[in-house]
């Protein structure tokens, strides 16, 4: 099978390249810096037998990087399906913030994910089939005074993603959907947190198995799908002392 | 983006330097891109006796996210620095092929073999990690990326293979591989009465097999003193090797970190368990003596899932000392060593030998003699110990191992390594504001 991922040469998604390649699926793997991309298919080609395709590509509200991508893609008709594992947040992210940042981290978290499935929908209803592996985060459960437009953006991504399981329902295309507590990846290096951090690679395994399931939205680490009902059902007035 | 930089406390695999350090743990390039003037050091697994990849004054750079293999071809192995010697093994025996000088453990970086120029199981006939070298890319944020062999900024080269993380980050390395005969080996051992016979018999199967080490038990008083064994391995033909012989990927998950292994509180060696804990080791050695034939990878790991001996030093720790004896003053070290552990109770839990060849150059752990390391808990008597051994190396113009033995004063290296001066010299010539920095080269006067 082919996969594309979106945001491969970190984290989630460079342990879902791995994972992907490993079991012998051919990738195209998109990043912003062209040499972390290369080196990681270099990796992938050397150790693997699948065909591993780097596509370079800087999401940025600031340039044309969805022409450039079109152009790229325009070669991709067979693909199985697409994952995006990407995110970006800035410490900087509070209630109010310059718009360049505004719209970079709308535009990372959220809307180039929903250009990038608009491009690829038609390809996915024609062959009847397909997958689109979508990543939230925890930090989009209640909204706080931190990762604000992040949260809101991921917020947006979860309810996309619900509209597109709901327009998908009578087709073979498996729409997911994963909640993301925290994560074990470099972005999270040294931080500390009131839980404890999930393993990537061992997301990246949940993310393979459950590839052919119906299940549209799950929490990693599990334990989240508990912690979220505390987070949500906390009363306002505890909530509001909280400072996380 | 930044890359999160952390303060967290290190541990030296020793357990002898505890302290708060900063680190970055990137992964990707643009990192590079972003160094200030900041002191920095390189850290591989953070597996080094000695706190060699990291300081109070310096910021760690982990390397373990750059761990990808790049390129194989003509038998050269193309990795980023941050690659396992498991990794390594793992890609390379599926093409017949393996690295001949490997150190202890899989876990251990490619990076760090080179920055300390480590040793396998036969110096004498392989020679030291540099000889696999074939060229290097290193970065430092004061000259940038730079390509280094023995053709392209030669000194360079050799002021980095051995260099103690001091002349940059190590971020590729092209490695030259060998044909492996077969990845199953034929083991030997071979009963020595005392460290005085050793070095007749040691070079004779140095010679003949592909793979030699002694251990001696250094706990018997009188006669029985450095009583041992030698192991020595040869590949078993391919054509004996079974069909069902199991080619999976060995060791998929780290199991050495030096943060864990001081997880026990209390050290089980002591002089009490340490003298028939070394006479059951030796018995079992002895009583499993006939020919047998063993996988590869558990001979070039030995420690590897026993790990425990290490957790048994508990939380204090151990001392660590290695050194090359030239050959003509191996029976007055052994006997000044034999008279000192006779007048003082110190439990040395590990006596192990390998025969070194080779010119001494810079501050590579190379030369010729026997190379014999010794392991003793973490203690003021153990402390004694290594000073002893430390005076008696100046004497007897026995070489330590700086990347082994934590206790290393400056003058001591000094003493020991005629190149020291020239190493400093050239790294100050390349580093003016020496930039990298670590608790190690602090402690010895880098
Ligand atoms: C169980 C065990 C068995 C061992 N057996 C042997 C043996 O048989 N023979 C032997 O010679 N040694 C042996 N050693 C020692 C070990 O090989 C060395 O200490 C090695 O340097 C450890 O590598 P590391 O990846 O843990 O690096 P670290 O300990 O993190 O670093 C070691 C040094 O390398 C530098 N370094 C690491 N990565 C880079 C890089 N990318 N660029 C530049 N500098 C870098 C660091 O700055 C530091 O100075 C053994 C150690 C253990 C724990």
């Amino acid at each position: 099978m082919k996969f594309l991922i979106i945001g491969a040469s970190s984290g989630l998604g460079r342990s879902l390249s791995e994972a992907l390649a490993a079991s012998g699926h051919d990738l195209v793997l998109v990043a912003s810096d062209e040499r972390d991309l290369s080196v990681q298919c270099a990796d992938l080609s050397l150790r693997y037998h699948g065909m591993i395709v780097p596509v370079a590509c800087h999401i940025d509200p600031r340039n044309q990087w969805l022409d450039a991508f079109k152009d790229r893609m325009s070669m991709m008709t067979d693909l199985d399906g697409i994952f995006f594992p990407l995110g970006w947040s800035s410490d900087r992210d509070s209630v109010a913030l310059d718009s360049e940042h505004v719209d970079a981290l709308v535009e990372s978290n959220f809307s180039a994910i929903v250009k990038i499935v608009s491009l690829f929908l038609n390809h996915f209803l024609a062959r009847g089939r397909g997958s689109i592996v979508g990543f939230g985060s925890v930090a989009s459960l209640r909204g706080r005074s931190n990762n604000v437009v992040y949260a809101a953006a991921k917020r947006a991504l979860s309810s996309y993603f619900e509209s597109l399981r709901h327009a998908l329902a009578n087709t073979q295309i498996r729409v997911q959907f994963y909640q993301l507590g925290y994560v074990d990846t470099p972005r999270n290096f040294g931080k500390r947190f009131l839980f404890p951090q999930g393993d990537p690679k061992i997301a990246a395994k949940r993310v393979m198995k459950n590839l052919h399931r119906d299940f549209g939205r799950v929490f990693f680490p599990r334990f989240w799908f508990i912690i979220q009902y505390v987070v949500r059902w906390l009363p306002w007035r505890i909530f509001k002392r909280l400072n996380f | 983006m930044s890359f999160p930089s952390t303060r967290t406390i290190l541990t030296s695999f020793d357990g002898g330097v505890v302290l708060q350090a900063s680190v970055q743990k990137p992964d990707k390039y643009r990192f590079f891109d972003s160094l200030g003037d900041v002191a920095l050091i390189p850290r591989g697994a953070g597996l080094s006796y000695p706190a060699a990849s990291f300081g109070s004054e310096s910021t760690s750079v982990d390397l373990s996210n750059f761990n990808r293999l790049l390129s194989y071809q003509d038998g050269l192995l193309h990795v980023e620095a941050g690659a396992t010697l498991g990794q390594v093994y793992n890609f390379l025996i599926k093409h017949g092929r393996y690295l001949p000088i490997q150190p202890g453990h899989p876990d251990i970086t490619i990076g760090g073999c080179v920055a300390a120029d480590v040793h396998g199981k036969n110096q004498l006939r392989d020679g030291t990690f540099i000889e696999l070298v074939e060229a290097l890319e290193l970065f430092h944020p004061k000259h940038g990326v730079v390509t280094l062999s023995r053709t392209e900024h030669a000194d360079l080269f050799y002021l980095t293979c051995g260099g103690y993380g001091l002349t940059g980050i190590i971020r590729t390395v092209h490695l030259r591989t060998r044909e492996l005969p077969s990845p199953v080996v034929e083991i030997v051992t071979i009963p020595v009465s005392s460290v005085e016979d050793l070095e007749a018999v040691i070079t004779e199967k140095a010679r003949q097999y592909d793979l030699v080490y002694s251990w001696h038990d250094f706990t018997q008083r009188g006669k029985g003193f450095g009583k041992g064994f030698i192991k020595a391995a040869r590949f078993v033909p391919s054509s004996e090797v079974a069909s069902s012989f199991d080619q999976r990927d060995r060791h998929p998950k780290r199991t050495l970190y030096a943060e864990h292994r001081g997880m026990y509180r209390y050290a089980f060696f002591s002089q009490w368990t340490t003298r028939p804990f070394n006479a059951l080791f030796y018995q079992s050695n002895m009583i499993g003596r006939s020919v047998h034939k063993m996988p590869l990878y558990d001979f070039l790991f030995p420690v590897h899932n026993k790990e425990i001996y290490f957790k048994f030093f508990g939380r204090k720790g151990f001392h660590e000392c290695q050194f090359i004896i030239p050959f003509k003053q191996v029976s007055s070290w052994t006997e000044e060593v034999k008279v000192y552990l006779s007048g003082h109770s110190i439990s040395v839990t590990l006596a192990s030998a390998k025969l070194f060849v080779g010119e001494q150059r810079l501050l590579r752990f190379t030369g010729q003699g026997i190379c014999m390391a010794l392991d003793v808990p973490r203690s003021a008597q153990g402390r004694l110990f290594v000073d002893f051994l430390n005076d008696l190396a100046t004497r007897t113009g026995a070489i330590p191992n700086i990347i082994k033995d934590a206790e290393l004063s400056a003058p001591v290296v000094a003493a020991c390594y005629p190149e020291y001066e020239a190493f400093r010299s050239a790294l100050r010539a390349w580093d003016p504001d020496r930039m990298f920095r670590s608790h190690l080269s602090e402690r010895i006067g880098l």
